[in-house]
């Protein structure tokens, strides 16, 4: 009996430990990458397998029959509910033509006319000073 | 291991409601709301876990999980009407 309670306690830190890793780096890149699809994959990672390796490890720790269905019920529906909003997210931000770097199209192509009006302006200003010297 | 998870959840939640804050882009925050929402229900689940009241709590997280998701979708359907009519 010891033998078996010793080799399910190791299973579930194994499974925390590896939970605790996907969650925790999984965060770090949430919080360090630019591009939009590249941080819903992070998220998307994070849910799918870090939470639901920590729920599966508390569940097998706590030694209870029904906490452990209530918990795995649970992760089920973590599973189900994260790829439905994640898909969710992801078309309607395709549809509103997000590019990469997470800007919409309308705002990007204003970006690009700023940036081009500047660099007209300073071509302006620069034949300008050009013509004043000369004078 | 539930205090662990208890601190590791409650620190990326209360992290990822500031990144929330501080985004700029509609989806991003979005996202970022749905990243807290799941964090901080798993932080609630844990904390229910620990404090031995999980059985009775049980039946109000079901329903605050499915509403995280049926809230964002919301959040975008509205958005993107309002965008239509802009």
């Amino acid at each position: 009996m010891v033998v078996v309670e010793t080799f399910f306690t190791i299973i579930a830190w194994l499974f925390f430990i590896t939970g605790c890793y996907i969650v925790f780096s999984c965060f770090i890149g949430t919080l360090r990458f630019k591009d939009f699809f590249v941080r819903v994959h992070a998220v998307k990672i994070s849910n799918i397998y870090g939470v639901s390796f920590i729920l599966f490890a508390l569940a097998i720790n706590s030694a209870d029959i029904i906490i452990f269905t209530q918990l795995v019920l649970i992760i089920i529906l973590n599973i189900l509910m994260t790829i439905t909003t994640i898909h969710a997210i992801c078309r309607i931000a395709l549809n509103n033509n997000i590019v990469h770097g997470g800007f919409s199209r309308r705002k990007y192509n204003e970006m690009k006319e700023e940036e081009r009006k500047k660099e007209e302006e300073e071509k302006i200003n620069n034949l300008h000073k050009e013509t004043t010297n000369n004078l | 291991m539930i205090l662990i998870s208890i601190i590791l959840f409650l620190i990326i939640a209360a992290i990822s409601i500031i990144q929330l804050c501080a985004e700029a882009e509609f989806f991003s925050k979005m996202l970022m709301f749905f990243y807290f929402i799941i964090n901080f229900t798993t932080f609630i689940l844990s904390y229910f876990l620990f404090s031995n009241k999980f059985g009775f709590i049980i039946s109000m997280i079901f329903p605050l999980i499915i509403l995280n998701s049926v809230l964002i979708l919301l959040f975008i359907k509205q958005k993107v009407k309002s965008e239509e009519k802009w």
